[in-house]
């Protein structure tokens, strides 16, 4: 099964309001951030701290409603990992400031709890299916 | 995620949307590594938001009318209160004031609710998009997209036959009006 197909089968892609795109902007800016700190010497900023409590959130919301779900409590598993590295829960940090170090281990735990969500995935599916639509609609007129 | 008992249009999409961006940019982006304190404002427009939606039906038909997700959100509000100032104070404050859950600002912060730390800020943050999750107006599932279904269960080319068909039109109309959601919610969103 491919990636396309097994996110299509989970139905977690983008959704209302652009959640999923989101997430991927905001995970993109951490990266970016990452990059910039190392090659410009500059500090990171606080994407990382906003992300945190977003999938926090949407954990929160996945637990009360599958309380019994292995895939969510695997996802929380692999979230408490993050205050492991940082020492303490990313809401106890006084400054929005990491370590580097910390900062790109911790960008890839959200990397993969967001890649098994569906949230960043690979393949086009979106435009497959709208290739598909726009055939069906010539066929039917 | 979505059913349709939820809330699911919290002033639009867009709109909800809009909030949490600005909410981000404010929180993460002009955040500098040394600012101890934070002007609560930066979440101001996605609790404003949260807190009208549950307004409406509280302040008119009674907090017993209030969806799951509402209750949900007024007591994970006050249970962050009471960690951060104590029980007894968080009851003094409902005495004079009514529900925590209007007041965005901790309790700690004695100019007008304004200033929180980073952490109290990211808590804060953390319950209004759980009930934007819970609600339905922010969810990773896509919106129904019957063509999906279709189109998995048909193949080319069709008999031409079918194009006389009333529910074959039927259902034509229904994928077209579905694509031109699909058209204005991305619209929405650029």
């Amino acid at each position: 099964m491919t990636n396309t197909q097994e996110n299509k089968t989970e139905n977690l892609t983008l959704g209302p309001a652009g959640f999923g795109r989101f997430l991927h902007d905001v995970l993109v800016n951490v990266q970016t951030e990452i990059t910039s700190a190392r090659t410009e010497n500059l500090y990171p900023k606080g994407s990382i701290f906003f992300l945190y409590a977003t999938i926090d959130a949407l954990l929160s919301s996945m637990e009360e409603q599958n309380p019994e779900d292995p895939l969510v409590k695997s996802l929380r598993s692999e979230f408490s990992r993050i205050d492991e590295i940082a020492g303490k829960p990313l809401y106890f940090y006084d400054y929005a400031q990491l370590e580097l170090e910390k900062l790109s281990e911790i960008a890839s735990i959200i990397e993969k709890i967001l890649r098994r969500l569906g949230v960043m995935r690979s393949g086009t599916s979106e435009g497959d299916d709208e290739n598909e639509c726009s055939m069906m609609e010539e066929e039917l007129k | 995620m979505i059913t349709d008992e939820r809330f699911r249009s919290i002033g639009g999409e867009k709109f909800w949307h809009e909030a949490v961006y600005y909410a981000y940019e404010n929180i993460a982006l002009s955040l500098d590594a040394f600012m101890l304190n934070l002007y609560m404002a930066d979440i101001s427009r996605l609790y404003e938001l949260v807190k009208a939606e549950i307004d409406h039906i509280a302040d008119f038909d009674g907090m017993d009318k209030l969806p799951w997700y509402s209750k949900r959100f007024i007591e994970g509000w006050r249970k962050l209160n009471v960690e951060e100032v104590g029980e007894e104070m968080v009851k003094e404050y409902e005495e004079e004031h009514g529900p925590v859950y209007k007041r965005l600002g901790p309790l700690t912060d004695y100019s007008e609710g304004k200033y929180g730390t980073l952490g109290q800020v990211l808590k804060r943050l953390k319950l209004l998009i759980k009930f934007g999750i819970d609600s339905g107006i922010y969810s990773l599932k896509e919106k129904e997209q019957p063509w999906e279904i279709i189109t998995s269960k048909i193949s080319f080319p069709i008999d031409q036959s079918l194009k006389d068909n009333e529910l074959v039109k039927e259902l034509a109309r229904f994928i077209g009006e579905d694509r031109e959601d699909m058209i204005n919610q991305r619209e929405a969103l650029q």
